[in-house]
Parts: C-alpha cells; sequence; structure tokens
C-alpha cells in the first residue's frame, strides 16, 4: 500500500515537473511578446508634418515591402518600389500607430525605424512633441536620425531614388556616412535632446531636401537648421556648417579649400589640435579663446600666380589662417545677431567657470550678443604632396 | 540551526558583492539629486558605509554562532528581542518583494513589455524556490562567477564606447547644494550598500575567523562599491545631460553602443547582466526571510515554508505599488529612512547592548560565582529556554564564541 502511496506521489512530482517545464520553456521564450516576420511591417522611417488649418500633425510610416529577390529589376515603376507610405492624421505618434493598424493587414514594428524626419512648418512650431515618444517609448530607439524636410518630409520621403530601392536607407546612408566624417551630422535623437538641455537650449539638425537639377532626383543636405528650446529659429548654410563644426571641435580629419586671387588650393588635414579656453576679462564678462593647430598637405593646386616652393607653403600658411579665422567670425557673428548659442560656449562656461557662470546665466542671452571670442589659426604645410612644383614646371624654366 | 550548511569566507565576500552591484537598477534614484556628480555620491557612501560594517562586523565577532533574531534575544531578552525580530521579517519579506516587483518592472518595460508583470515573477520566484532550498551553500555557489561575469559586461561596455564617452560630462563639479550630496549619499548609503545587514542573519552559516569578518566584508564592498562607481561613471560620461532622463541609465548606455553594424545595440548584455544580480540578492533576500520565519516560529526546518511563501511574495510583489513612479518617490523619501531603523539603529543597540553587558560582566567579575549567575539570569544573559542554554554550553565547550567563553571562565 505504502509503495503505491509513494509511486502515486512520484509519478505527480513528476508530472509537476514537467508542467512547470513546458511553462517554464513556453513562457521564458517571450510567447507572449514573440513577433514572427510575415506578420510584422517593418517601419524604416518616420516623417512628421503639420496639417493646414489643423492641430493634429501628418504621421507618415515608411513601410518596407517583401519582394521576390530574384528576377526584380531596379526600375522604379510604381509596382518594383520595395516601400510604401502609409499616413494617418492625429496629435501624438502612437495614435497615429493605432489608427494605421487598423488599416494593415501586418503589425507595425518600430524598432528598426532610421529616421524621424519633421516638414521645416513643423520644425518652426516645435519638435519637442515629437521627440518624447523616441525616448519614452521602450520599444524604440533613441539613437535614430533627427532630420527637417527642406519642405515636408511627405515629399523627400516619396521621391524615386535611382541609388537606393528605400528612400529611407537611402536618406540614413547618407547623413550616417557624412556623420563619420564630421560629428555635425550625427544627428541622433538622443544628442539632439542632450544639446537642447544645455544651458544653451540649441540644437542643429540636418535639412534634407531634393536635387532636381539633372535626369534623376538625388538626395541633398541643404544645410542645416538651427533650434532653440526645440523650435527652429533659423538655418546654417553648408559653409557655416563647417565652420561650425571646427568651433565645437568635431574635425578630427578634413578637407579646407583656399580661394584667393592668386590660388585656389584643396589642403588635406590628418592632424588638429584644438583649443577651447575660457577667461573674464576686467568688466567681469567672459572671453572664449579658441586655438587651432592645424597640419595638412596640399591635394590640388590651380595657380594663377606661380610660387617658388618656400614661398608658396609661406602664401598658403598666411592664407588659409586668415581665411579660416574669417570664416569662423562670420559663422559666430551670424548666430550672435540671431541670438543662438549653438557653438555651447555658455555650457563651456558652466563647466569650467561655475562660480562666475552663475552669476551670469539669467542674462547669458544678453552677454552672448556681445561675447568676445578670439580666435587663433596656426596652419602648417608638411608637403605639397606626390608633385613637389607644378605640372607645367618646364614653361616656368623657359621663361 | 535550521540549515546547517557552510559558505567560506571568500564565497561570503563575493556574496556581499553581488547584492551591492545587483543595486545598478536602483542608481536613478540618485543619479536623479546630483546628476554628473553622481559619482561623488557613490565615492561619498563608501565611506559612509564603514561605521555599519564596523557594526555589523562586531556583531558577527561577538556573536558567531547566532543569527540576527537569536542575538536579538540574546542583547534584550526574549521579549523584545522577539519584537524586533518582528519588525526584522517585515524588512526582510518587503526588501524580498520589492526586489522582486524591480525584476518584474524592468522584464516587462525593457524587454518583455507584453508578458504579464505576474508570470515573469512567478518563473522567476519558481527558480529561487528551488535554489532556496538547496541551502545557502547551493546559492552562494556561483557568487564570485556571478560578480565576475557582471564585472566584464560592465566593463566590456565601458571599452566598447570609449568612442563616444565625452568627459567633460563630468563637469562642472559641486554643482548642487550640500542637501541634495547629504540625500544622495542617504540613498547610496541604505538602499544598495547597507542592506548587507540581512548577512547578519546567516553568520553561523560562515565559516570565518572572527579576526577575519571585517577584511571580508570590505572585499565585498570594495568589488560590489567599484562595480556600481563603474557603471555610474559610464552613464555619466555617455549620457551627460540627458542622464536624469533616464529610469535606468546603465540599460540605456548599452543602446549606444556603435562600433559597426555588428557590434551594436547590446542592451541585452547589460539585461542579463542585471537580469543575475537580481535573482542573486532576491534569493538571498528570499532565503534570509524563510530562515527568518522558521527561527520566530522555532519549526525544524524552513525548506516546507519556501513554496507557500514564495507564493505569497509573488502575490504580494504584484500588488505593492500601483505604479512605478510612486515606488521610486517612496524609494527615495520614505523607505530611506525606515531602512536606516533596520540597518543603523537597531545594529547600533545590539552594539551598545553587548558592550554594556560586556562591562557589567567585567564589573562584577571579583565578586562571588553567586552574584555573576543572579547578574546574569537579571539580564536575561541566560535566559533561553532549557534547549538553547544547552546548545549554548556545548558551543561554548567548543569554544566558537569569545563571549560564551568569557562567561565560562568567569563562572
Amino acid at each position: 500500500m505504502k509503495a503505491r502511496i509513494s509511486k502515486k506521489s512520484a509519478l505527480a512530482k513528476k508530472m509537476l515537473s514537467l508542467v512547470i517545464i513546458v511553462f517554464l520553456v513556453m513562457s521564458m521564450s517571450g510567447c507572449w511578446d514573440s513577433r514572427e516576420l510575415d506578420s510584422v511591417s517593418i517601419i524604416l522611417g518616420v516623417g512628421i508634418d503639420t496639417v493646414p488649418f489643423e492641430d493634429d500633425l501628418n504621421y507618415i510610416f515608411q513601410l518596407n515591402k517583401s519582394l521576390p529577390s530574384s528576377g526584380q529589376n531596379s526600375s522604379s515603376s510604381e509596382s518594383d518600389k520595395q516601400f510604401y507610405n502609409v499616413e494617418a492624421k492625429s496629435i501624438g505618434l502612437k495614435e497615429a500607430q493605432q489608427k494605421i493598424d487598423l488599416n494593415l493587414s501586418r503589425t507595425l514594428f518600430m524598432q528598426h525605424n532610421q529616421f524621424v524626419m519633421v516638414g521645416k512648418d513643423k520644425a518652426k512650431r516645435t519638435v519637442e512633441d515629437c521627440l518624447d515618444v523616441f525616448l519614452r517609448e521602450g520599444s524604440l530607439r533613441m539613437e535614430i536620425l533627427m532630420l527637417v524636410a527642406e519642405h515636408t518630409a511627405k515629399e523627400v520621403m516619396t521621391v524615386d531614388l535611382q541609388q537606393e530601392s528605400v528612400v529611407a536607407v537611402g536618406i540614413y546612408r547618407l547623413v550616417e556616412r557624412l556623420g563619420k566624417k564630421n560629428k555635425a551630422f550625427e544627428s541622433k535623437i538622443y544628442k539632439f535632446v542632450t544639446d537642447t538641455n544645455d544651458v544653451s537650449a540649441t540644437a542643429i539638425a540636418p535639412i534634407i531636401g531634393l536635387n532636381q537639377t539633372g535626369e534623376n532626383d538625388l538626395l541633398e543636405i541643404k544645410g542645416f537648421a538651427i533650434f532653440k528650446d526645440y523650435i527652429m529659429v533659423g538655418e546654417l548654410s553648408l559653409d557655416y556648417v563647417k565652420a561650425y563644426s571646427w568651433i565645437r571641435g568635431y574635425y578630427k580629419s578634413t578637407v579646407y579649400d583656399v580661394n584667393s586671387e592668386k590660388m585656389y588650393a584643396s589642403i588635406n588635414i590628418p592632424v588638429i589640435k584644438y583649443e577651447i579656453k575660457t577667461a573674464f576679462n576686467k568688466k567681469n564678462e567672459p572671453v572664449i579663446n579658441l586655438k587651432y593647430y592645424i597640419t595638412g598637405k596640399i591635394g590640388e593646386l590651380i595657380a594663377s600666380e606661380k610660387m617658388e616652393t618656400i614661398e608658396l607653403e609661406d602664401y598658403l600658411e598666411a592664407e588659409l589662417s586668415r581665411q579660416f579665422v574669417k570664416q569662423l567670425y562670420d559663422c559666430i557673428n551670424y548666430c550672435k545677431a540671431m541670438g543662438v548659442d549653438i557653438f555651447g560656449f555658455g555650457s563651456v562656461l558652466h563647466k569650467n567657470n561655475l562660480k562666475q557662470w552663475k552669476k551670469i546665466e539669467n542674462n547669458w542671452d544678453e552677454y552672448y550678443k556681445n561675447l568676445e571670442v578670439n580666435i587663433e589659426a596656426e596652419f602648417r604645410i608638411f608637403s605639397d604632396g606626390k608633385i613637389d612644383d607644378y605640372i607645367d614646371y618646364h614653361k616656368e624654366e623657359n621663361q | 540551526m535550521i540549515d546547517s550548511e557552510k559558505i567560506s569566507s571568500r564565497v561570503f565576500a563575493f556574496s556581499v558583492a553581488g547584492v551591492i552591484q545587483s543595486s545598478v537598477l536602483l542608481t536613478s534614484l540618485f543619479i536623479d539629486m546630483v546628476r554628473q556628480d553622481s559619482w561623488i555620491i557613490v565615492l561619498l557612501g563608501m565611506f559612509m558605509v564603514v561605521p555599519f560594517i564596523l557594526m555589523y562586523s562586531f556583531i558577527m565577532k561577538n556573536y558567531p554562532d547566532k543569527n540576527l533574531f537569536q542575538v536579538l534575544e540574546k542583547v534584550f531578552g526574549r521579549v523584545i528581542g522577539k519584537i524586533i525580530s518582528l519588525f526584522y521579517l517585515y524588512f526582510f519579506f518587503q526588501l524580498t518583494s520589492l526586489n522582486l516587483n524591480d525584476v518584474g518592472s524592468f522584464i516587462n518595460s525593457a524587454l518583455m513589455p507584453n508578458t504579464p508583470l505576474i508570470i515573469v515573477m512567478l518563473i522567476t520566484m519558481s527558480v529561487i524556490i528551488y535554489a532556496v532550498k538547496g541551502g545557502i551553500s547551493v546559492i552562494t555557489k556561483y557568487a564570485a562567477a556571478l560578480v565576475v561575469i557582471v564585472v566584464v559586461v560592465f566593463l566590456l561596455a565601458a571599452l566598447l564606447t570609449l568612442n563616444i564617452i565625452d568627459l567633460k560630462n563630468f563637469l562642472p563639479v559641486f554643482e548642487y547644494s550640500i542637501i541634495k550630496y547629504v540625500q544622495g549619499t542617504h540613498i547610496v548609503t541604505t538602499i544598495p550598500f547597507a542592506e548587507i545587514v540581512i548577512f547578519l542573519m546567516v553568520t553561523p552559516n560562515i565559516k570565518i575567523k572572527p579576526e577575519n569578518i571585517k577584511k571580508f566584508f570590505f572585499t565585498g564592498i570594495l568589488i560590489g562599491a567599484l562595480t556600481l562607481l563603474l557603471v555610474v561613471t559610464s552613464s555619466i560620461a555617455l549620457l551627460g545631460e540627458n542622464l536624469y532622463l533616464y529610469t535606468i541609465p546603465p540599460f540605456e548606455m548599452f543602446t549606444l553602443i556603435n562600433i559597426t553594424s555588428a557590434l551594436s545595440r547590446m542592451e541585452i548584455l547589460s539585461a542579463i547582466a542585471i537580469l543575475i544580480l537580481l535573482f542573486f540578492k532576491i534569493s538571498i533576500l528570499f532565503y534570509v526571510t524563510v530562515v527568518a520565519i522558521s527561527y520566530f516560529f522555532n519549526l525544524s526546518s524552513y525548506k516546507p515554508l519556501a513554496r507557500v511563501l514564495g507564493i505569497i511574495v509573488v502575490i504580494y510583489a504584484s500588488f505593492i505599488y500601483d505604479s512605478m513612479i510612486i515606488h521610486t518617490f517612496l524609494a527615495a523619501n520614505i523607505t530611506i529612512f525606515i531602512w536606516f531603523v533596520f540597518e543603523f539603529v537597531f545594529p547600533l543597540a545590539i552594539v551598545i547592548g553587548t558592550k554594556v553587558k560586556n562591562k557589567l560582566q567585567k564589573a562584577i567579575a571579583p565578586n562571588s560565582d553567586t552574584e555573576i549567575n543572579n547578574e546574569q539570569q537579571g539580564t536575561g544573559i541566560d535566559n533561553n529556554s532549557g534547549k538553547e542554554a544547552m546548545a549554548e554550553s556545548v558551543d561554548n565547550n567548543k569554544g566558537k564564541s569569545a563571549q560564551s567563553s568569557a562567561t565560562q571562565q568567569i563562572i
């Protein structure tokens, strides 16, 4: 009798263990959260535009389309597109997602989203309401790109590209590639929010537009939008973006062009030493000192006036310094006039001179407009490149 | 003794380290206070916890064969000892439930948002019950491995994010009012560091020479605190001004890893490390809770209690707070003051009580044996049950307890 009971209890224990194991395997593999590839629509990009005469925003989701991989050419007929856009008018992204969900056979999948592109009109109102969800929602990524469309996001996101079959991929690759060369293009949402949360409360984001001059439409970065407290207050031209990147110390290596009456020269700059220091003058006003030690070699030279090598180097170094300093001052003055400290000078003062900063922080906007910025740039040309003379040197010798 | 298994002093040190490391999930509690200066808070916490460790070491050294409940009864007498023990029961139970709730909330918010919270907690608790039934040696067996894995994971994160860290994020230093630093230090001292008071419940299970207790306590604290420091400094360097925005900064920093397209989005590593630690901490907490209840009700074994209590903990943890917002607010503003009583006030009372008794014993030592015996009975030193007195006499013979030996010599 006892043996039978113990057998029964052993069996019950085994059964219980089996149930627990099955239950654990089912649950631990995340059944509740499982997503099959053929049941989701992967969102590759999100566009946000204003709607005329309405408070709602127009949310555009670019979704990938599953196509057979073989036998397809890359022509851009409507049916061959490897993406499609879906739109919904709503106050927020989540609401738009819910509305679109009602029209799709697949669930929207946000984890692979690459960017959020805001139409210029929306950017001029505010982007604060568009960004919250990307930082708050657990399934969304905060390292996606923050972009501004030259006109509307819809216009950019519906373009036919020859190089890429999906516009969102093209946009992402363009910005990501440039971001590797210049940190200013690394316009990630978390960085955008970090910069705006800084004492200067400013941030910038690339403006993406279309180049329709040639046979095919091309994506183009038109400049950068300047934001203050999440509102677009101005634009930076690409020339100013270069100056901005120098001032922020974003360049580790780059190319710098010299244009003067005597010559055009493109200088490859592999080594940049950069220093930003703060000081306070006798009136107890803040002063920013920028110092650059730049070493480069000539990459291209088109001269209207020929010079000896040493003379050429001296001329280039002096001209480089002059143009460089002027370019930086122009950019600073442009931003000062706008009253936006995109360079983070306020932040540098806050970090390095906390006591003095506390005295001026409430009037920083005023101090910034009259801020003394000293720029020193020292260029050194260390190589002429593969050739050490002009390619038409014999003419010179004959003369 | 309810659980006769022993753990080595090294395992003990790594267990202490593991318990402290597991608080990486709670860094937002003090990061909110002083943002870029949070690393200072961790350092201050390391110094502030020293008196706590000295107290705990004193108690463990003086009562090496007694758990906290036995010590309380010995020092304060049976009635007061039992009352304080009852409070400690609440403390252990609450800690277990809160940490289980943290696991559920973490998995729910960061990994599996659609999985019901109770399922996550039930599964976690099932494994913990299984571990706890194995005894203290089973729970702590892999403490060293777990601690090392976690250190490696966070070191890896620090290395892989070297390309995007900004050391200027640490500036300016000492920007906030002193009160914020005091509050922050209080939080970091009370919530992760001094929670090691739970180890007073397993004193009899630790094979350690009384003179080495301090050393291993400090070793554990140092490993744990340095890991916490690594996590906090990495979070500051990476997240900068945004640091205070996130609920779990150590988790978010892993999302920023982007070396190549293959080496990016490694938050799952962080999730694994955090879950390993929390599993370890809850196992110890749950073990302490079941052992404490068994002692309190004079049960001969704690094992039958594990399953029932596990289910109670899961149910309680499911309803403990309506939301994470309330949980975080209470933890930073109220819980730290309640925990302080358990982590500092009661242990301090034990230390003072023990010292007073020792002095009294020394003072009356020259008097007659009869007087000493009367005095001991009056102060409750030996007013245990016959069974406990017998057990103590055995302990004295073995020479395990310094105090017991002293009493024997006097007698």
